[in-house]
């Protein structure tokens, strides 16, 4: 399959990150190149949807409906 | 600085892994409420609540891909996964599909309990009376044998893998995937043209509880062999240290197996 | 000690809010008529199914099983096995933090649309309670590891003490039957699918196969009363447990058993004679592995050098209420009676002897053991008192034939009914008093010793135990409070 040769031989660079993650006493989580930029956008989200969590469980007490 | 490294108390006396805390089992929990009362709001009609339950599938989604990540990280880069943890790895995966085992066993007690003794409602036969059933031998057959060729290939993939053969892992694993994407699609397409529903009576009923369950769970499975096929691109699953992929494999047996009953029960015996 | 004191507050406030729930209830019938509800029967049922939700989704099992767990299994179950930890913390962790969420959806249901006819609240408890069964299973299958695999040098499984062992086969029963009987369908992700599901079988399939009410099978969760029990036993007799493979295989077997006699419930919907006959037989044997524990620890008891301090109180009381629980569950057993008895108080009696008496008993026992304190002995006789007077009174009412969950009742019932509301009430004081005795332990006393039980064996002279320190299972060798990851290098089993 010769589209998939690429993938056959991309470069092996388990050592590289074996050191760079070995390197840190950060938390796992933000060890990573992206890590900030990835739990970051989580965290953000996260609020907006407990934010989201609270309009619903109101609403839904008050059992106001959309009409 | 260099020696520091070598103080007696530093070393760990047992093979075990003590994971560093993690944020993620607190915030997934809470991404799941989300989606819960998200669900609640969307089906009652409240505003926003189709929103709500987007966000929170969105949250629980991305919140178990960062869990993985981490695991992933600890397996591949920090060598945290020694023997023992492979070994209580490998059991809690085990029993985690034998409970998944009875949750099947409990759809098709359903199945069985409605099929065997049709009520007097449904015309006492079954298929009920008015129900025109999928024909087992056209797509369910087919499905059927796209599923034990991908079981085929992916373990000719697992064994590529252990001979150190990178190609033919990469292969192997590949067809696998899109045999299973041509599965859920051929299903997908199949629930579109039958003609009932879920709200259909008892058989719509079980037909889609039991085939819709084994569809989210062939989902579940393409999804675990794909990360598998990432990692196996990346390096990271060795001749022998493949815990992740060798987890997949056995999922999705389970599923394959569970499909042979399905075909049998439902599509042949369920249809004739 | 601050995740302690944080579970124990948890677990305290969950068992007040059901207790409340049932104060609510014991009050409405305290008299025959209309009493505090003003006349609302459908508030009336919301309590009843709050209350049995929250005592046995929130309480029991969590407490036992699930994520509290202050005190016992997670906590408890790798310093028994000698291991550093659990196999699989994070699971832990999410299994605890699944219940709040749980919770929260819960009360929701009760304060949404007056929990209107059945279909909001029907729906809602659907939802809630596959959180807190992924809670539990994903618990067992962290249990099952964890005994299997991390078990320290020298501990086979036969040495394993009868608490790890209890835990384990209760974890496989609801490894086994979570999915099944509790209605949680696929464990992780499910959520929307399982509540259609669940809709489908309600309405269609007409089973109470899925019905999340009946909480599973009450005779699976028999093993979580008695974890404690045979440690605390064979601390206050100053003895070796009686008969400790006897007591595994007789778990066992009532675990096994516990599996094939789920339809006891069902003997009223019109089984046939032959199914009938043969759940009968099948759940009256339950009675001869459950005699064996019973009399096992009455044997341990024998000629032992008794120290009644609290926790052998609360195991005394246990074993004397999980007795009558149990005889009235022969009763029960037969097909024939349960047709009379069911859904009257005879069983509302029976299953609060073995349930909110058997495991609650056991449950502060095991509190007081492991937690060395004096004043519980108050607590203890104001709690046997009240839940005695509360549901004693409850098998006359139910075999003169009395139904539950009504909110009225002829006159001729009323003279049982107050003393039973009387009883409940006395039951609250207790609460309130376990609920001071938390704070005090937490605000005012002392670390204890490692091994605060310590004394010299029935069998042993004053020289022999000083030259030969040992203990019977690993908690008591680590200092206390236990230190984060008990075990620095492994403890060998001899």
């Amino acid at each position: 399959m010769g589209i998939l040769t690429p993938l056959y031989n991309l470069p092996n660079n388990v050592l590289e990150k074996q050191r760079m993650y070995q390197n840190t006493h950060k938390p796992i989580m933000l060890r990573g190149p992206r890590s900030n930029l990835y739990v970051g956008a989580y965290t953000a989200l996260f609020i907006t949807g407990m934010l989201g969590t609270a309009f619903a469980a109101t609403s839904l007490v008050r059992g106001k409906k959309t009409e | 600085m260099e020696n520091t490294n070598l103080i007696i108390s530093r070393f760990q006396h047992f093979p075990f892994h003590l994971v560093d805390p993690s944020p993620w089992p607190i915030l997934v929990s809470f991404s799941l409420l989300n989606l819960t009362i998200g669900a609640v709001a969307y089906m009652h009609g409240f505003t926003y609540g189709g929103y709500i339950l987007t966000l929170g599938f969105i949250l629980t989604t991305y919140g178990m891909i960062l869990w993985f990540r981490d695991v992933v990280i600890e397996a591949s880069y920090l060598g945290h996964h020694t023997k023992e943890v492979k070994n209580g790895l490998m059991m809690g995966v085990i029993l985690f599909i034998i409970s998944e085992i009875f949750a099947f066993l409990s759809v098709f007690w359903a199945f069985f309990h409605s099929s065997l003794s049709p009520a007097i409602e449904i015309g006492g036969s079954w298929p009920p009376l008015g129900i025109t059933p999928l024909d087992p031998f056209a797509i369910p057959l087919l499905n059927t044998f796209l599923l034990l060729s991908s079981g085929a290939f992916i373990t000719y993939g697992h064994h590529a893998l252990i001979a150190g053969n990178r190609k033919g892992a990469i292969d192997g694993v590949i067809i696998t995937i899109i045999l299973a994407v041509i599965f859920t699609a051929l299903q997908y397409f199949e629930y579109s043209v039958a003609g009932f529903t879920m709200a259909d009576g008892v058989y719509g009923s079980a037909f889609y509880a039991s085939t819709g369950l084994h569809g989210f769970h062939v989902i579940i499975g393409t999804i675990f062999i794909g990360v598998a096929l990432i990692r196996i691109i990346n390096y990271q699953l060795t001749t022998k240290h493949h815990n992740g992929f060798e987890s997949a494999i056995l999922y999705w047996h389970f599923v394959d197996v569970v499909w042979l009953f399905l075909f049998v029960a439902v599509y042949f015996w369920g249809n004739t | 000690m601050v995740k302690s004191k944080f579970l124990l507050g948890k677990e305290e406030s969950i068992c007040m809010i059901g207790t409340a729930f049932s104060v609510l209830i014991r009050l409405e019938l305290s008299s025959p008529g209309v009493q505090y509800l003003q006349g609302d029967h459908q508030l009336f049922n919301v309590i009843i199914s709050a209350h049995a939700f929250i005592m046995i989704f929130f309480m029991v099992m969590p407490g036992l099983v699930g994520g509290f767990d202050f005190e016992n299994m997670n906590y408890f179950l790798p310093i028994h096995c000698g291991s550093p930890d659990m196999a699989f913390p994070r699971l832990n962790n999410i299994s605890f933090w699944l219940l709040p969420p749980a919770l929260l959806l819960l009360l929701m249901s009760s304060l949404v649309e007056n929990g209107a006819g059945t279909g909001w609240t029907v729906k809602n408890k659907d939802k809630q309670s596959p959180n807190s069964g992924v809670s539990s299973l994903l618990g067992a299958i962290n249990f099952i590891s964890t005994t299997l695999n991390m078990r320290t040098n020298g501990m086979s499984l036969h040495k394993l003490p009868l608490f790890v062992w209890a835990i384990f086969i209760t974890a496989i029963l609801l490894l086994l039957s979570l999915p099944v009987l509790a209605g949680t369908l696929v464990p992780a992700l499910n959520l929307a699918i399982l509540a259609i599901t669940m809709l489908l079988t309600d309405r269609n399939f007409n089973t109470s196969f899925y019905d999340p009410a009946g909480g599973g099978d009450p005779i699976l969760y028999q093993h979580l009363f008695w974890f404690f029990v045979s440690h605390i036993v064979s601390t206050f007799s100053g003895k070796p447990i009686f008969g400790y493979i006897g007591m595994v295989y007789a778990m066992f077997s009532i675990g096994i058993l516990g599996f094939l006699v789920w339809s006891h419930h069902m003997f009223s919907v019109g089984l046939d004679v032959d199914t009938r006959a043969y759940f009968t037989a099948a759940t009256m044997v339950i009675a001869v592995p459950t005699g064996i524990k019973i009399f096992s620890w009455l044997a341990t008891l024998y000629g032992g050098s008794l120290k009644y301090n609290t926790p052998l109180l609360f195991v005394l009381g246990f074993l004397a209420l999980f007795t009558i629980g149990g005889l009235t569950g022969v009763v029960l057993s037969n097909a024939t009676l349960d047709v009379a008895f069911h859904d009257t108080y005879y069983v509302v009696a029976h299953f609060h002897y073995v349930l909110s008496m058997g495991a609650v008993f056991a449950l502060f026992a095991g509190f007081y053991y492991w937690t060395p304190k004096i004043v519980g002995k108050i607590h203890f006789w104001t709690l046997f008192i009240g839940v005695n007077l509360t549901f004693f009174p409850q098998h006359f009412l139910g075999m003169a034939g009395m139904p539950r969950r009504i909110p009225d009742y002829p006159d001729a019932f009323s003279g049982w009914n107050a003393v039973s509301s009387f009883g409940s009430l006395v039951s609250v004081v207790a609460t309130i008093l376990f609920g001071y005795i938390i704070y005090d332990i937490f605000a005012n006393s002392k670390v204890s010793s490692n091994n605060p039980w310590e004394t010299i064996p029935y069998f042993s002279s004053e020289v022999l135990y000083n030259n030969n320190k040992t203990v019977n299972t690993l908690e008591w060798a680590l200092e206390s409070p236990i230190p984060f990851h008990a075990f620095k290098t492994l403890p060998i089993q001899s």
